[in-house]
């Protein structure tokens, strides 16, 4: 499903990460560990064609990401890639359940409310739909941020830094979820993080 | 969900920031679209009010006077003319049309004026209701006079001395009303009109005890204007010398006089629309500061966008589509607002000039609708181009 050839990523032109080989299989989970400031942010970005590689081939599904043009990669990416950032980004002008139907607009599809009140549902937060995004906790806007990030049922969940905010009973609570939640789809997860505690939930994992 | 929802919601959660771009382009819109209406208005006006008068003759004195006086009916005249000195005028071969203007009465306010057949003719005049009547002391009313004082075929009206004195009536001499004008939109809706004879009846205080020869009698009447109209292209050479060549006659170009009035009103006109330019300048930058000072914090909701599949021109899109909805309601509460100060206008003029403009929704306000949102795309081209070069990566990293 994902298949990461001599990727070599960096600023200016200067290399900070390399990854020879990375092989990923449909519904796999990885957790992609090391410290601060080491890249896992880069490589997420990478992986997800919002940044370009210094070098290297990433395929997904197939599909040579490096060679798409941006504007194939957007569309590329809103229809099969769901990404969870660290900030947790929503709209702030627009409601819950607003900030969920745009993913369809955006990928120019059909808006259906009913599988974002579904989702919304099977997270337990059916009834933030009409609230604006400063009206929720953080714990909350992880959960909105997970139910758009599968949205669209995306081939690949890209993660991070999901829980480096969270306290120990909603980080387990959200990597208890997001594992779920991945399976459910049939999605191959990817998880970026310096958090020690998700190292119990994932046997697959890389330092960088 | 859609583009224009997802504008709504943008522009209401930056609330501040869309009502003001919103008031500053709306008061030009306003202004621009006021300027126009009136300006077109009294072009209008003055045209119906000529109706291809080439001359006029008055007393000696100032010839915009005349033409503002025995024409447009808005300021006194500057005196009478013999009526000997005009009927050698009217015989001239030079002249298709001479009508007689007597004036010197109102009654409340609108003008009592006295003439023949041909001014009501002239002015396309239509009987609403009673007929035309040549007896003397009938008068016939044009539609503003009978409906601003309720009157009707049959009633009898008291002139009072001069053009707006109430006081001084002619209370013994009443006119009686033998029939009403539609509405012509042209001077004589708001006149009473009447045979000169039956002004210089009202005016001969004398006559009952009066018993000198007719020929003497007709020496002496007076008239106040007379209006021409040319049989030939080559009387506007001679004909004005030719008048202003006698002693008591001042000649008066309604044409040359227009020009000079539209001259004398344009500067304020073009002043108001120096200052329309200005206030469309500061709406442009207004659109652009704001826009380009939301772009930090919005730049954010542009990457997640973008990560979320959007595409450049799906930014663009969107924050242009913001614009014109703000350009949109700028036009709309502009044009309303402009509406609401002609309403305001045409009610003074109405009320203390007797001046009635007819303004209604003209469809060259649609141009000024899209005047409105060029002003607000060009005010946020620049942010747009900005919201296109978002890096996604970069703004999405920050922490924030």
């Amino acid at each position: 499903m994902l298949k990461i050839s001599n990727l070599s990523l960096g600023y200016d032109g200067k290399e900070i990460i390399k990854i020879d080989n990375l092989n990923l299989k449909k519904s796999d989970q990885i957790l992609i560990k090391g410290n601060s400031g080491c890249g896992k942010t880069t490589l997420i970005h990478t992986i997800a064609g919002l940044k370009k590689a210094l070098g290297g081939t990433i395929f997904i599904d197939d599909i040579n990401i490096s060679n798409l043009s941006e504007s194939k990669m957007d569309k590329f990416r809103g229809q099969n890639i769901g990404i969870i950032f660290q900030n947790l980004h929503l709209v702030k002008s627009l409601n819950i359940s607003e900030n969920l139907l745009l993913s369809f607009y955006l990928n120019d599809l059909e808006p259906d409310k009913k599988r974002v009140e579904e989702i919304l549902d099977a997270l337990g937060i059916l009834d933030l739909q009409k609230k604006l995004p400063y009206q929720i906790s953080q714990g909350q806007a992880q959960r909105v941020a997970i139910a758009r990030s599968i949205l669209l049922k995306p081939k690949l969940i890209l993660a991070d830094e999901l829980t480096s905010s969270l306290d120990d009973e909603n980080c387990f609570a959200v990597a208890n979820l997001l594992k779920k939640i991945a399976t459910q789809n049939s999605a191959t997860l990817i998880i970026s993080t310096h958090d020690q505690r998700l190292n119990q939930f994932f046997s697959n994992q890389i330092n960088l | 969900m859609n583009i224009i929802k997802i504008s709504f919601s943008n522009l209401r959660f930056r609330k501040l920031n869309s009502i003001f771009n919103i008031i500053v382009l709306s008061l030009a819109i306003a202004l621009i679209t006021t300027i126009f209406h009136i300006s077109s208005q009294i072009e209008k006006k003055l045209n119906n009010d000529l109706q291809g008068i080439d001359l006029v003759v008055g007393a000696k004195g100032s010839p915009m006077q005349i033409i503002l006086s025995a024409i447009f009916h808005l300021d006194v005249p500057t005196g009478n003319i013999s009526l000997d000195e005009a009927n050698k005028i009217s015989q001239s071969s030079l002249v298709k049309l001479s009508i007689p203007i007597a004036l010197g009465d109102n009654y409340k306010g609108f003008r009592i004026v006295g003439t023949n057949e041909n001014y009501i003719k002239h002015y396309q005049g239509e009987l609403e209701t009673g007929n035309f009547s040549s007896e003397e002391m009938n008068v016939v009313i044009g539609n503003e006079v009978a409906k601003t004082n309720k009157l009707k075929v049959g009633d009898e009206i008291i002139g009072s001395h001069g053009i707006q004195d109430y006081d001084d009536l002619h209370s013994n001499k009443p006119y009686k009303i033998s029939g009403i004008l539609r509405k012509s939109n042209n001077v004589i809706d708001k006149l009473i009109i009447t045979t000169v004879e039956s002004v210089w009846h009202v005016h001969n205080h004398d006559e009952d005890h009066e018993e000198d020869s007719e020929k003497h009698h007709d020496e002496s009447k007076e008239i106040t204007n007379l209006l021409i109209i040319y049989k030939t292209p080559l009387a506007a050479i001679y004909l004005p010398r030719e008048v202003n060549k006698l002693n008591n006659l001042q000649s008066a170009i309604p044409s040359f006089e227009m020009a000079r009035l539209v001259n004398i009103f344009g500067i304020g006109i073009e002043s108001a629309k120096a200052f329309a330019i200005i206030l469309i300048v500061i709406a442009i930058m207004s659109f652009f500061v704001t826009l380009f000072n939301s772009l930090n914090e919005r730049s954010y909701d542009i990457a997640l966008m973008r990560s979320l599949g959007a595409k450049k021109i799906t930014i663009v899109k969107l924050l242009l589509t913001e614009s014109l909805i703000l350009g949109f309601l700028s036009a709309i509460f502009g044009i309303i607002l402009s509406h609401l100060s002609i309403l305001t206008i045409q009610s003074y003029l109405y009320q203390n000039k007797h001046i009635s403009l007819n303004f209604s929704l003209e469809f060259w306000e649609l141009y000024i609708v899209l005047v409105s949102l060029i002003v607000s795309l060009l005010g946020s081209i620049i942010p747009a181009i900005m919201a296109y070069k978002v890096n996604v990566s970069n703004t999405l990293s920050k922490n924030k």
